[in-house]
């Protein structure tokens, strides 16, 4: 079949899903150079995630919403909610956690969580055993009821972790695709064991669309989104299109100039 | 041996470099017809500062071209001015007997060339009439100059906002149809999420405008023959609605407007003649 139709309206139809397909392509290229993106030491540390389709990008909004209510200041709410909206309208999620940040840190002594020449900060807030922080001991990091990321986590590994995103980004800005990286979507993807030993995660929307759907929005956007707008015409309409009681057969409209519009004039009966 | 700051003093000079390569873009974008693109790169305060006047004249009766108008101001004010590059084509002349493909309207290009000569005239953000390859051309041009900044680092945003402001002042000559690719200055997000435009409008105005803009939005039970407006937790019992009519006092700002824009631009016309 060497025709493909492609197109973003509507949602989900098969010219959508199309389109969504190769957006898909791009992301794949994302997480290569995700993993190919400079560490220090190049320790294998980058875990990352594909996620897409409506059902999957349906579950990280929740969570995100879910979270946003755990939030006291309303602007992370604000934060957590509008990004829930922008995850439903991307076309595909790019997930990429670092597994080493919470229980196998650098073990040099940067300084960069303890402002110390060692790792005691870190060590002293797990459970260790031998000196190794201990893997069941210590919580999960999926554990369900946090807003945040549980630190102190290793700032090294942090770092390289961004270098990856970066790098992922850096491919998408290439690719002439639009990406934003959330720490929202990064939490929601945890909470959601999305990425199996991370403790923290960045995750990257992708869209190929007409709008850019991670810039411009407006405040409360939750609640003005164009879903939101589309599905209240759909509320109105049906009611609207009967209260006129119009009888296309006959054509019975009121002669111009005619007094009221709710009760029928006599004269203007044809 | 030199310590460069990577502040606006050390790389306006980059982005200017970058609006260049910008510009080799738009020149050497695919054509369907050979069409002659026109750039121009305006660049520091005294040449950006009269096209953000006119933007600001426009403004008052156009929110949009008020948020790029404020922007770039914003901008200027802070003594870092974005460099445009304007983009520009004369699109009311086709190449004769090119295709005669009838997207202008007749049949055959003379036809077209003839009628645009006599016809000639400015909209609202452009001039016209245009031939449709010429459009599409300086379509492309548009692309690859914004894809060569995005390429480059360089936040952009292809305006016709501010293509209009330089059109109107003449800074571009023999062309119909001038966009600008606003670009820097440096750093990481100027034209879009706008820090800018923070606390410019009030919640009440934002919701004022999305109700004037989308009524369906916040329609109730519309089987009155007249939907209440959802404003606020009591618009069952306050209530208002959406009325269709005409706005005198927005005809008359708008009226107003326009001779303010005469004016404004007279006086720039002198001025600049005075200089040459």
């Amino acid at each position: 079949m060497p025709y493909v139709y492609l197109d973003e309206w509507p949602k989900t139809s098969p010219q959508d899903l199309a389109r969504k397909e190769n957006v898909l392509v791009s992301a794949k290229l994302m997480l290569n150079a995700a993993f190919s993106a400079p560490v220090m030491g190049g320790i294998p540390q980058v875990e990352a995630a594909l996620v897409y389709g409506e059902d999957e990008q349906e579950r990280i909004a929740r969570k995100m919403e879910e979270i946003a209510l755990l939030n006291e200041s309303p602007r992370l709410r604000e934060v957590f909610r509008t990004e829930a909206v922008m995850v439903r309208e991307a076309d595909s999620i790019v997930l990429i956690g670092n597994y080493r940040a919470y229980d196998t840190p650098m073990d040099v002594g940067c300084g960069l969580c303890s402002a110390a020449p060692n790792c005691n900060f870190l060590y002293d807030k797990r459970k260790t055993t031998a000196g190794i922080i201990d893997p069941v001991e210590s919580p999960r990091p999926d554990s369900p009821e946090e807003a945040h990321f549980r630190g102190p986590l290793c700032m090294c590994r942090v770092s390289d972790m961004g270098e990856a995103v970066g790098s992922a980004l850096l491919v998408a800005n290439s690719l002439l695709v639009d990406a934003k990286p959330m720490l929202s979507v990064g939490l929601a993807a945890v909470k959601l064991g999305y990425l199996k030993r991370s403790e923290v995660a960045v995750g990257i929307p992708v869209a190929a669309q007409a709008k850019n759907p991670f810039v411009d929005v407006l405040p409360n956007y939750h609640a003005f989104s164009l879903d939101k707008v589309i599905d209240n015409i759909r509320r109105t309409y049906p009611t609207l299109r009967q209260v006129y009681w119009y009888d296309y057969k006959t054509g019975f409209l009121a002669k111009k100039g005619s007094s009221g519009n709710l009760k029928p004039d006599g004269s203007d009966s044809d | 041996m030199a310590i460069l700051d990577g502040n606006y003093e050390a790389l306006h000079g980059s982005v200017v470099e970058v609006a260049k390569l910008c510009a080799l873009a738009a020149l050497k974008a695919p054509k369907l017809t050979g069409t002659e693109i026109k750039t121009k790169i305006i660049v520091g305060e005294v040449d950006v500062r009269p096209i953000v006047d006119v933007m600001e004249i426009l403004g008052e009766v156009s929110a949009f071209v008020q948020g790029d108008a404020q922007t770039i101001k914003q901008n200027l004010d802070a003594g870092t001015p974005p460099t445009l590059l304007l983009i520009g084509v004369n699109a009311a002349k086709s190449p004769v007997s090119w295709e005669d493909c009838g997207a202008c309207g007749f049949g055959e290009c003379g036809e077209f060339n003839r009628h645009a000569t006599k016809n000639f005239g400015a909209g609202t953000l452009f001039a016209g009439p245009s031939c449709m390859a010429r459009v599409i051309d300086h379509g492309i041009a548009m692309s690859w100059a914004a894809a060569a900044a995005w390429h480059h680092h360089v936040d952009n945003r292809l305006q016709a906002s501010t293509g209009v402001g330089a059109f109107l002042l003449g800074y571009m000559q023999d062309v119909s149809l001038v966009v600008s690719l606003t670009m820097g200055p440096p750093g990481f997000s100027i034209y879009y999420d706008r820090k800018s435009m923070k606390r410019a409008y009030t919640d009440d105005v934002i919701q004022e405008m999305l109700m004037r803009n989308i009524p369906a939005l916040f329609q109730g039970f519309p089987g009155d023959g007249l939907p209440k407006l959802k404003h606020s937790k009591d618009w069952m019992a306050d209530w208002r609605f959406t009325q269709v009519g005409k706005d005198p006092e927005f005809e008359a700002k708008n009226q107003e407007v326009m001779g303010k824009l005469q004016a404004y631009l007279g006086e720039f016309q002198a001025k600049r003649q005075i200089q040459a």
